[in-house]
């Protein structure tokens, strides 16, 4: 039971990841392959940031002892030094990608010695910037470069897996430690509900908010020519929107949210690695499909975005189901992903597969 | 109120394919000429309304709109200034969404678009009003897709999105070739209606001869690129399909018979 209500906390928190993902294969009509680095990039931003700077702060607050424990894990050297480096580094990689400002921002807290929900909140903005970095990117390459849309997010995705390295100080994965404070551990201290509940209370809050944000954001002046700019380039051209200007901004966007769910994932598995995001494109194409599946009939705007987090929610559902099924049937956990590759597929092959036949079915010879 | 000076087009410059679609145009539209410009296919018609609009660059020469020189804008700032029809229905509107956000996403066009609400109560009002008048009966599916209309009541659409915003000159591309005669009728009728209650500045490419001659004070006759023939105001009133077939025969030298212009 708890593993059920655990794989729908972590649905809903991928689920972040599928919003984005719905913004450009549903409404721009291009599939991003950006979302597997950007992904990985919020994970490993939120990951470095929140052991980095985290750690320092520890070391100012409990002194070396505490630090030497703490941060062995994550460090190996187990030195006040050594966290400072990483912190170090990591800060320098995201000033790198991100820009100057929100870097020396981060510095600047770096050597204040800042509270725990300082780290988080930093982490997760910092995490959701650079995914919107990542995005910009990818539109740019699209957009002025008239780069085909694929081939700009794989071009954006590869970059991504070596910038991912860098943000890690070399290394392909940073562990949390026992003691380190995340997101949800402060949650768990402020409420003193379970991991599992906090993760999935937590999750729908997020998930809610930016489905209303979301829905305002498409019924604005700029939220509506970006709807009209994937169902009719020409037509909304000729009436004046920038169409090269309503793509870039909705990578951008598509691309801060599925950082934001990397950093959640990262902060709910209290680890951030390089591969984190492998597949994660896929995974979110067929969280779409099944939430179209289940809730065919729906038409508004408002409920396909419901639909998005609940499909997210079914498909790891789905996976926990298959792995905990009694030994013969059970799957292997490394099929996970020719599953998610056959949801998708299937749902793309089945409604050109029934059209032919009810095209043969339908033929009369007279 | 437009005008072309020198403008050259040529496609596939510098291959075997190259093909020069206009050849030193020049044209001057008044405030207020209704032109209708006809050809045969490959005359430069469209190619011409494209450059116009912006959809792709003019090689040389310059296109002015009231004194501004729009030459290098890009196609969504000279939107500003600009309606458009297409021929084929299908581009003119978005399918997949509401009639009403159709026409809101038109009444916006040349204006910023912010973080305001997309569409507001009193619009549908006068979008409502502005529907009933095209009697149709669309005034009572605002809400539904466009998708769901067919391809006259879609021009129709896409001609009063064109207008809503007051342009200062309306492109319209033979936006009645895809029709069924009746309600190509339909639209041509809709759309003097709406030329001359805003008086508005416009070119519309026909393939119909009758079409051409009846509509507008203006005509103009292209050919391999160029404007061959202009004809105004009574002259123009007085033309019969007759004459444009000799005019043609002239400047074409008797290749005229199986083109499309015939079907008049």
């Amino acid at each position: 039971m708890l593993a059920f209500t655990s794989a729908i906390a972590q649905g809903v928190l991928w689920g972040v990841m599928v919003l984005g993902v719905y913004i450009t294969y549903r409404v721009l009509n291009i599939a991003d392959l950006t979302v597997d680095g950007s992904f990985a990039l919020g994970g490993c931003v939120c990951a470095a940031i929140t052991m980095g700077m985290g750690e320092a702060a520890n070391s100012a607050a409990a002194g070396a002892a505490t630090l030497a424990g703490a941060s062995g894990a994550a460090s190996g050297g187990g030195a006040s030094g050594a966290a400072a480096a990483l912190a170090d580094a990591a800060v320098a990689a995201v000033a790198a990608v991100g820009g100057a400002g929100v870097g020396a921002g981060t510095a600047q807290a770096a050597s204040g010695a800042p509270g725990p929900n300082t780290v988080i909140l930093v982490a997760v903005l910092v995490a959701v910037l650079a995914g919107a970095l990542a995005g910009a990117v990818t539109g740019i390459l699209h957009t002025v470069f008239e780069i085909p849309a694929i081939l700009a997010g794989i071009l954006t995705q590869i970059a991504l897996w070596s910038v991912n390295l860098r943000i890690m100080g070399g290394k392909s994965n940073i562990g949390f430690t026992r003691t380190t404070k995340t997101l949800f551990t402060q949650f768990m201290e402020l409420t003193g509900m379970s991991q599992t509940a906090v993760a999935l209370a937590l999750g729908l809050v997020i998930a809610l908010l930016l489905i209303a944000g979301l829905y305002y954001f498409f019924g604005t002046e700029l939220g509506s020519a970006m709807r009209a700019t994937g169902n009719n380039e020409d037509m909304i051209r000729a009436l004046g929107v920038n169409t090269k200007y309503t793509k870039f901004l909705a990578f951008v966007i598509s691309n801060a949210l599925v950082a934001l769910s990397g950093a959640l994932v990262c902060h709910s598995q209290k680890y951030g690695d390089v591969g984190m995001g492998t597949g994660a494109i896929v995974i979110g194409l067929a969280a779409i499909v099944i939430g179209e599946v289940l809730f065919v009939w729906v038409r508004s705007f408002l409920w396909k975005l419901v639909s998005v987090i609940v499909g997210s929610a079914v498909y790891f559902l789905i996976r926990a189901t298959v792995l905990q099924l009694p030994p013969p049937i059970r799957m292997n956990p490394n099929d996970m992903k020719l599953m998610s590759a056959v949801i998708v597929a299937l749902a793309l092959c089945v409604p050109v597969g029934l059209a032919k036949w009810k095209q043969w079915k339908s033929y009369r010879e007279k | 109120m437009l005008t072309l000076a020198n403008v050259n087009k040529s496609f596939n410059r510098g291959t075997v394919n190259e093909k020069r679609a206009l050849e030193d145009i020049g044209l001057h539209l008044d405030e207020g000429d209704f032109v209708t410009v006809i050809g045969g296919n490959g005359a430069g018609k469209s190619t011409m309304l494209n450059v116009i609009a912006g959809v792709y660059p003019v090689d040389s020469g310059t296109i002015l709109i009231d004194d501004t020189n729009i030459s290098l804008w890009p196609e969504h700032k000279r939107a500003q200034f600009i309606g458009r029809v297409f021929q084929d229905p299908m581009r003119g509107t978005a399918s997949n969404m509401e009639i009403q956000e159709n026409l809101a996403l038109a009444l916006r066009r040349g204006h910023r678009r912010g973080l305001s609400w997309g569409i507001r109560a009193a619009e549908k009002e006068l979008y409502y009003g502005l529907l009933c008048k095209l009697g149709l009966g669309l005034q009572e599916r605002m809400g539904a897709k466009a998708g769901l209309l067919s391809g006259g009541q879609r021009q129709a659409l896409t001609l009063l999105m064109a207008t809503l915003e007051r342009p200062k000159l309306l492109l319209l591309d033979e936006h009645t070739a895809a029709l069924d005669p009746k309600t190509a009728k339909k639209v041509l009728e809709l759309t003097q209606e709406i030329v001359g209650e805003q008086k508005l500045t416009t070119l519309m490419v026909t393939h119909n001869m009758k079409d051409a001659i009846a509509l507008g004070n203006r005509l103009i006759m292209m050919h391999e690129g160029r404007i061959i023939y202009d004809v105004r105001g009574d002259e123009k009133a007085q033309l019969r399909v007759d004459d444009l077939m000799r005019k043609f025969e002239e400047a074409s030298g008797g290749e005229f018979a199986n083109d499309r212009m015939m079907l008049a």
